[in-house]
């Protein structure tokens, strides 16, 4: 029973990730649109969380790294770049390569390398929101 | 008579196991891909208990649930979100729309049979 679930998994797995690669290449030309943001974080969502359900702890993991930072994209406090992505591209690889595996990562250097870089541009994106902040705080006490 | 249970989830395999679990304890059940599908399944039939996601396409979980609960058949059965651990505020919000309860995924198959009998008796 516990098999049949796991592949019934796999299965959306795999079309999720067709899904989410069209996606992106779509967002890559309209990266402003919202529903194509919606339907890349969805796709996320559902991989993690159904991955998560069905032992793959590893892609689950993985896979909310990259969703935290599309929720930012979605809730608008982070725009959508060429960088992101290129980034998110290269996650949904690592995930098919995780997902080829049965659930092991045949390269968790790499995976933790894209992790690294996503939580910088999660990072970078809070930089610019403080120095933002910063900035109006600086021209509201300057002097009339 | 079995009770029947509606499960809306827009992952297939969250269905299935959803379904195949119950379908083991003798509950009937209706499945539903997203909120959309849910209301207009729910107007045509009447169920006894509603699991919803939250995170759906077309309608979500919180819309499913206001809509449900505008419908006279479903304005006293259970409804119970699955939801993940980081959505606490969607807890509140699906409770302030007239949800009975959650189940945090990821579940294991007892922990929601332990739930739907909790609520359904």
């Amino acid at each position: 029973m516990i098999d049949q679930h796991r592949q019934a998994f796999k299965d959306e797995a795999y079309e999720l990730l067709a899904e989410l690669e069209s996606s992106l290449l779509e967002l890559e030309e309209n990266p402003a649109d919202s529903e194509l943001i919606g339907r890349v974080f969805r796709a996320m969502h559902t991989i993690k969380g159904s991955g998560a359900m069905f032992g793959f702890d590893t892609i689950a993991a993985f896979t909310h790294e990259v969703e935290t930072v599309f929720d930012q994209v979605r809730s608008g406090t982070m725009a959508v770049s060429q960088n992101l992505v290129d980034l998110s591209l290269a996650a949904r690889d690592r995930i098919k390569a995780m997902l080829d595996g049965d659930g092991v990562d045949p390269d968790a250097a790499a995976s933790e390398a894209l992790i690294v870089k996503f939580k910088e541009l999660s990072g970078s994106k809070g930089e610019s929101e403080a120095k933002a902040a910063s900035a109006t705080g600086e021209q509201s006490s300057s002097p009339r | 008579m079995a009770k029947l249970i509606m499960t809306a989830d827009d992952s297939a395999s969250v269905r299935q196991m959803v379904s195949f679990t119950l379908k083991q304890h003798g509950y009937d059940v209706v499945e539903a891909v997203d909120g959309k599908d849910a209301l207009v399944k729910l107007q045509g039939q009447k169920v006894d208990m509603l699991i919803t996601d939250l995170n759906m396409p077309n309608l979500d979980g919180i819309g499913l649930i206001k809509g449900a609960r505008a419908l006279p058949t479903c304005k006293f059965i259970p409804i119970v979100m699955l939801t993940t651990e980081s959505q606490d505020s969607k807890k509140q919000e699906g409770k302030a729309a007239g949800a009975t309860g959650w189940i945090v995924k990821p579940f294991q198959p007892d922990q929601l049979i332990a739930v739907v009998k909790k609520v359904l008796g």
